[in-house]
C-alpha cells in the first residue's frame, strides 16, 4: 500500500513561504528602494542648477549684477522649486576674498561697494582669490512620502541637503567711467 | 509495511523571479548611469567651450597689438589735423615760404594715416585667419567619441562662432583723449566722439572719427577695447554674454561663413554641441549644447 502523495510531499510547502517572501521582497526592499532612488536623481538635478547658476553669476560685469535678485523670486530658487520634490528653505550668495599673504583668513562680502581698500586687487595683501559662493539649504522628498508617526528622512519625511558651489570671479578690471573696480560696484 | 514514495519535482519559480528582479535592478542602474553620463558630458562640453572661447579671445589682442594700433591710429589722426592747421597757417603772406614744407608734412601725415589704416586691415585679416584655423582644429574630422558602458558621446563640434564686442552706452576704445589742439577737442565733443569719464576721457569705438574737410576722406575707426585705468589692465576673462554685440559671424549652424570686419573685435561667443547616444536597448540619441562668451584682455598703458 502506498501512501497518498500529499501536497507537502510534492514540495507544496513552498507556496505558503513564497507569498510571504514575495511580499517581503516587494514591500520592504524593492518599493522602498524605488522610493529612495528618486532622491539622488533630484539631488543631481539640483546640484547641476546650482553649479550652472553660480558659474553664470561669477561672469557678471559687476558685483551688484551678480548679487541682484529678481523682484520677488530669485532665478535659482525658482528653478529649484520648479523641480518636483525640492523645497528651498534658505539661500546665501556672497563674494569670498582670500589673501595669499594671510593664510586661513578670508572676507565675506554680501553687499556691493563694501570691499575695503586692503582687499581690492591692488591692495597690500595681494594676490587675492575672489570666489562667488552659493549655498542653498533645501529638502528633497522621496517619490512617495509615506505617512508614519516616525520621521525617517527619505521615507516618511524629506531629506535635508545643502547645495554648495563656488566659482572664481572673472572681472577684476576697473570701470573707466568711475575708476572703481567692477567687483566693488 | 507501506512504502511512501516521495516524488519531489523540483518545480519552482523563485529563480526566475530573482533573475527578473536583477534584470530590473540592472535596468534601473543603467538608467541612472545614463543620466549621470549626461550631466558629466554636459559639464565636459561646457569646460571645452570655455577653454576654446578663452583661447580665441586671447588671439584678439595678442601682445596688445590691437591696443597699440588704436593708439597709433588716434595719434596719426591728431598729426593729420595738426599738419592741416599748419598748412592752413602758411597761406598767410608772412609764412608763404614755409608752404611747401607744410604741404610735404601734411602729405606725409596723410600717407601715414592711410598706412596705419592698411596695417589695421592686415592685422584684422591675420587675426581672422588664425581664428578660422582655431575653429577647424577645435573639432577635427577624426574626432574620437567617448564610450562608457552603454552610452557614448561624440566629439564636440563648433556650431556657432561669433565675433563682436560688449556694448552698452559705454562702448569705448582704450585711447585717452590727450590735451591737444582745443579746436580738435571741441570738434570731437560736438561730434560725440568722446566718452567723458572720471579722470580720463576716452575716444568712442566702432565710430568713424572723421576729421573736418578736406581730410574727411580718411577713416579713423578705433577698435572697442578696455582701457587701462589707474594702472589696472583688464584681464582676459569669461563673461555672461549680456550685451554682446555681434559684428562678424565666422560659423553659423556648422557652416563656415566668409567675411571680414573693419576693426578688431574684442569679444567672442561660441556655441558647441555633442551628440549623446544610448547604444544597447532603446537606441536613444540626443545632443547637448554649451555656449560661452569671452572678452579679450584690455590694452596696456600708452608709452608717453
Amino acid at each position: 500500500m502506498t501512501a497518498k502523495k500529499s501536497r507537502s510531499n510534492r514540495g507544496g510547502y513552498q507556496i505558503s513561504e513564497f507569498a510571504v517572501s514575495l511580499l517581503f521582497l516587494f514591500g520592504c526592499v524593492v518599493l522602498p528602494l524605488l522610493n529612495l532612488s528618486v532622491i539622488p536623481l533630484r539631488w543631481g538635478l539640483g546640484n547641476s542648477i546650482v553649479n550652472t547658476t553660480v558659474g553664470q553669476r561669477a561672469k557678471a560685469e559687476t558685483l551688484s549684477a551678480a548679487l541682484k535678485v529678481n523682484a520677488g523670486q530669485d532665478d535659482v530658487i525658482g528653478a529649484l522649486n520648479k523641480l518636483s520634490g525640492i523645497t528651498v528653505k534658505s539661500s546665501k550668495l556672497a563674494l569670498i576674498i582670500e589673501s595669499a599673504k594671510l593664510q586661513g583668513q578670508s572676507k565675506t562680502i554680501t553687499k556691493p561697494g563694501s570691499i575695503d581698500r586692503d582687499w581690492l586687487p591692488d591692495g597690500p595683501l595681494g594676490p587675492y582669490v575672489y570666489r562667488l559662493d552659493l549655498s542653498i539649504d533645501c529638502d528633497i522628498a522621496p517619490l512617495v512620502v509615506l505617512p508614519a508617526p516616525i520621521k525617517m528622512p527619505g521615507l516618511t519625511s524629506p531629506f535635508a541637503v545643502t547645495f554648495h558651489d563656488a566659482a572664481v570671479w572673472e572681472n577684476t578690471g576697473r570701470d573707466p567711467a568711475s575708476g572703481e573696480f567692477f567687483l566693488n560696484e | 509495511m507501506a512504502q511512501v514514495q516521495v516524488n519531489r519535482r523540483p518545480r519552482g519559480n523563485m529563480l526566475f523571479l530573482c533573475i527578473a528582479m536583477f534584470a530590473l535592478l540592472i535596468a534601473i542602474v543603467g538608467l541612472g548611469f545614463g543620466v549621470y553620463f549626461l550631466f558629466f558630458q554636459q559639464k565636459r562640453l561646457q569646460t571645452r567651450c570655455e577653454d576654446l572661447a578663452l583661447k580665441a579671445a586671447q588671439q584678439l589682442n595678442l601682445n596688445d597689438y590691437a591696443g597699440k594700433l588704436n593708439n597709433l591710429q588716434a595719434r596719426s589722426r591728431e598729426l593729420v589735423y595738426n599738419s592741416r592747421q599748419l598748412s592752413n597757417a602758411t597761406e598767410d603772406d608772412n609764412y608763404k615760404e614755409f608752404a611747401p614744407l607744410a604741404a610735404q608734412v601734411m602729405n606725409q601725415s596723410r600717407d601715414g594715416a592711410i598706412l596705419v589704416d592698411d596695417e589695421r586691415k592686415k592685422y584684422v585679416s591675420t587675426s581672422l585667419s588664425k581664428l578660422r584655423q582655431l575653429i577647424k582644429n577645435a573639432a577635427p574630422a577624426d574626432g574620437k567619441s567617448l564610450t562608457v558602458a552603454n552610452v557614448s558621446a561624440d566629439a564636440a563640434e563648433v556650431m556657432d562662432f561669433k565675433l563682436g564686442y560688449l556694448a552698452g552706452s559705454k562702448s569705448t576704445s582704450n585711447v585717452e583723449v590727450l590735451e591737444g589742439p582745443p579746436d580738435l577737442f571741441e570738434w570731437d565733443l560736438s561730434k560725440n566722439y568722446i566718452q567723458r569719464g572720471k579722470g580720463v576721457n576716452l575716444y568712442r569705438a566702432a565710430v568713424n572719427l572723421k576729421l573736418p574737410g578736406p581730410d574727411d576722406d580718411l577713416n579713423f575707426e578705433l577698435a572697442p577695447l578696455a582701457a587701462p585705468v589707474k594702472g589696472t589692465v583688464a584681464p582676459l576673462r569669461l563673461t555672461s554674454g549680456e550685451g554682446f554685440q555681434n559684428t562678424l559671424t565666422l560659423r553659423e549652424n556648422y557652416k563656415d561663413l566668409p567675411g571680414t570686419c573693419k576693426w578688431s573685435p574684442s569679444a567672442v561667443q561660441i556655441t558647441m554641441t555633442a551628440k549623446v547616444r544610448e547604444t544597447t536597448a532603446a537606441k536613444l540619441e540626443g545632443s547637448t549644447r554649451a555656449a560661452s562668451t569671452a572678452c579679450t584682455n584690455g590694452a596696456g598703458g600708452e608709452i608717453k
